[in-house]
């Protein structure tokens, strides 16, 4: 960089240096056409010179002629010699400048005319005509002071070289404003450039540096701080849903969002701190110069607190959100751009909470995105490959303590991570767009295997199976059950979707169609997790489902002491009133079953029943309960309670 | 001796002081009009000693060259006609490197011959077909073809342009 800037500078001198001396040669030049007019100038006056110098010859040898001493072709030679003098003085350009004089052309035009008039007289006069020689004398002489005046006007040349030399003075001006003219050209041509260099390095909407800028300052911040052994933090902020709120109030409103984040990040930092926009919606800000960790984590709040404020879009009022990762150098890395990235990891995992966020980078957060990157690549494979499984835990009717239903759940283990848990799985195929693919193979595993089951003749069960959240928005769900009904042969009405709440609300606003066209094929759908959501009553009223699923968590509430059953029967007499079955997930403890049954819940689910079991499990459990070997029934229940 | 006989003798005698220096002279014609232009120093024929002198005919009998051309000191174009410089030199058989050409007024001016070797250079006697009189910087004027040759149109070659030229001394 520093070598490109020595050339232009260099070569920026030389055009200077060639400019002055050029300047300087056109002044000579300039110098020397004058000195020539001067020349042409002290010709002219000597052709004056000479007109006297004639007069006189003339005159003199009129005298001469007068007393004999000159023969009459010697009159004759001064006489023409004179006359053409007086040509000279009167034609062409030479003495041209000699005729504006004042008073010359009309003295020369009288000297003309009396040459005319007297060439015959001349030409015819005798020697001893003196009369007529002196008359003609007498005529000349009286030109004799013009002729004197012409000479020493010419000669002096007052009014021309008056006249040069006050042109000669404007050159002087002119020359002086070449000079100025061209040292403002080369200054224009300097701003001119910084100024492209500074388009070239900001960004023209928000005005803040651009990236290359960025990683510029960067390298040199490093090196600041590495000189004086001072500590920097790098802020990485990406603002939320930008691009909802781009979608919804249009390009423009998106931009005056950015240029508002931009003017309130400016007005966050200190003077020497660098805010730029990297693209996007994505910002950046380099703190100098941090004596202690809580200073920057003050500023990460200072941040977070100042773009959450409102904004006005389109008269609507909108509440900006940002997930920002702070790295410090050289805590975090020895590396500057390692630190760019340790923040845009730790901007990553912050973007994973809810709402405005900041999180500091943790040499884990790298372990976390590498687990996450292997676990992506590895998921698409094992879908192909069908190295998932599906265990199922039994649903049991608590009246009869018969399995009356399975769930379905995902089991993947991994040959370097081990057991993968199934929220984990449906994350990372939501977030690397395995959504559809990994859904698919779980609804048609499920059904191929609900429908061995019946075909080894055991009782038929129905099958739960979860459905991740975009298989809703933005995948073909109804196509995919279909496909799954088609190639197992299971009836449609043994099959049930769990949707969570959160699900079926989105569902609602966006398409409130789909879970109607499931309901038409003659499947149930369950609502998971109920109770943690919305669990809004009019929701509720809404959603075409056959079951609740109350969440663990209440079921845990029944451990407490003294036992809190507010909530499970709430639940349960809204279920009641609404026409719902109910499953109670979670059930660990006899004392919960027991609760659960008086309560009247019919169904439940949980380790104290049975833990998720594999395919050929279930197919004993099943054989077991034909021969009246029951997981669990309301009469050992009573036991407990009488025994207990 | 009769009358007759002294005058043949006195003929005899005056044709051969007039005919022996014509034939020292290296053969060059005397004048016999007035003389208007003379040549002197380096030229090796003459007909006068250390000198060639030229009478209008003289001039008259060499080959005639014409330009047009403008000048400073004229109003417009004008026809010159008159013998070239070049042509002049060599018919008296100059052997020099520059001239000092003198005029009727005792102008003078030393003229190169170097740079202008190879211009046709000429000694004007007509201007526009009409012979120049002194009064109109004749007999002859020394004249550049400037209009043709605007190179020659300079302060340094109009101080050799001499008018009512008499005098062409070879140096």
């Amino acid at each position: 960089m520093f070598r490109v800037r020595y050339l232009r500078v260099t070569s920026l001198l030389a055009v200077i240096a060639i400019f002055a001396f050029s300047s300087i040669i056109s002044y000579q030049r300039y110098t020397e056409a004058s000195k020539i007019l001067d020349v042409t100038l002290k010709t002219g006056a000597w052709a004056s010179s000479e007109l006297e110098g004639e007069l006189l010859r003339f005159l003199n040898t009129l005298d001469l002629f007068r007393i004999g001493e000159r023969t009459p072709n010697d009159l004759m030679l001064r006489f023409d010699l004179l006359w053409s003098r007086i040509q000279v003085l009167r034609v062409g350009e030479e003495t041209e400048h000699l005729r504006e004089l004042p008073g010359a052309q009309e003295m020369l035009n009288k000297l003309d005319q009396l040459m005319k008039e007297v060439d015959p007289v001349v030409l015819n006069l005798q020697v001893a005509d003196i009369q007529t020689a002196e008359q003609l004398g007498e005529r000349y002489r009286t030109f004799a002071p013009a002729v004197r005046r012409f000479n020493v006007e010419s000669f002096s040349g007052r009014t021309k070289l008056l006249e040069l030399r006050s042109t000669h003075d404007r050159q002087h001006i002119f020359f002086l404003g070449l000079l100025i003219s061209g040292a403002v050209l080369v200054l224009m041509l300097l701003r001119e450039n910084a100024r492209s260099r500074a388009q070239a390095l900001h960004d023209p909407m928000t005005g803040l540096p651009n990236r290359k800028f960025f990683h510029d300052q960067l390298k040199i911040a490093e090196a600041r701080s590495l000189r004086a052994g001072s500590r920097m933090a790098i802020y990485l902020i990406d603002l939320d849903d930008f691009k909802t709120i781009n979608d919804s109030y249009g390009h423009s409103a998106g931009d005056r969002l950015l240029i508002e984040v931009a003017r309130r990040l400016k007005d966050c930092v200190r003077q020497q701190d660098t805010v730029a926009r990297l693209g996007g919606d994505e910002f950046a800000v380099i703190q100098e110069a941090v004596d202690h960790v809580d200073v920057s984590a003050r500023l990460a709040r200072r941040i977070c607190k100042q773009i959450m404020l409102p904004i006005e879009l389109n008269n609507n009022r909108v509440y900006p959100s940002a997930s920002i990762g702070v790295s410090l150098f050289p805590n975090d890395s020895e590396k500057a751009e390692q630190v760019l990235i340790n923040a845009d990891t730790a901007m990553y995992l912050a973007k994973k909470d809810d709402g405005i966020s900041y999180r500091f980078f943790e040499p884990e957060m790298n372990t976390a995105i590498v687990r996450r990157k292997r676990l992506s690549n590895d998921l698409s494979i094992a879908i192909k490959d069908n190295q998932l499984a599906l265990f199922y835990q039994p649903i049991v009717n608590l009246n009869t303590g018969k399995i009356e239903a399975t769930e379905a759940l995902l089991r993947w283990h991994h040959e370097d991570y081990g057991y993968i848990s199934p929220l984990e799985v449906v994350s990372i195929a939501e977030q690397f767009g395995l959504a559809n693919q990994l859904n698919c193979w779980v609804l048609e595993q499920a059904c191929r295997q609900n429908q061995r089951w019946i075909e080894q003749q055991l009782p038929s069960l129905s099958v739960s199976v979860n459905i991740s959240p975009t298989m809703y928005t933005q995948y073909d769900l109804v196509g995919a059950v279909k496909k799954a009904l088609a190639v197992s042969g299971m009836d449609a009405n043994l099959l049930v979707l769990e949707v969570t709440e959160d699900t079926t609300m989105r569902d609602i606003e966006t398409s409130p169609d789909i879970l109607k066209k499931l309901r038409a094929l003659d499947i149930s759908l369950a609502l998971d997790d109920f109770g943690t959501g919305y669990s809004s009553l009019s929701h509720l009223k809404r959603l075409p489902v056959q079951k609740l699923k109350i969440d663990k968590s209440f079921v845990q509430d029944l451990n407490n002491i003294p036992t809190d059953l507010r909530f499970i029967r709430t639940i349960l007499s809204l279920a009641q009133s609404l026409e719902l079955q109910v499953v109670a997930e979670g059930i660990e403890a006899e004392k919960n079953l027991k609760d659960l049954c008086l309560e009247g819940c019919h169904y439940g689910q949980g380790y104290l029943l049975s833990r998720p079991v594999q395919p050929n499990e279930m197919a004993e459990l099943l054989k077991q309960q034909g021969a009246d070997k029951l997981l669990f029934s309301c009469g050992n229940l009573t036991n407990i309670e009488n025994t207990g | 001796m009769n009358v007759t006989a002294q005058l043949r003798c006195l003929l005899i005698i005056l044709t051969w002081i007039t005919l022996v220096p014509a034939a020292v002279a290296d053969h060059l014609p005397s004048p016999k009009g007035t003389v208007i232009l003379t040549l002197s120093g380096a030229i090796t024929h003459s007909n006068q000693p250390g000198q060639a002198d030229f009478d209008r005919a003289m001039l008259d009998s060499l080959p005639r060259h014409q330009f047009k051309t403008a000048s400073p000191w004229t109003e417009g174009s004008h026809l010159y006609t008159g013998v070239l410089l070049s042509e002049l030199l060599q018919y008296v058989g100059a052997k020099g490197t520059r001239l000092i050409a003198r005029a009727l007024n005792d102008y003078h001016s030393v003229i190169d011959l170097d740079p202008i070797a190879e211009y046709p250079i000429l000694l004007a006697l007509e201007s526009d077909g009409q012979p120049m009189k002194v009064r109109d910087k004749g007999p002859i004027w020394l004249l550049y073809p400037m209009s043709d040759y605007p190179e020659l149109n300079t302060t340094y070659y109009h101080a050799g342009m001499v008018w009512q030229l008499r005098h062409i001394e070879v140096k």
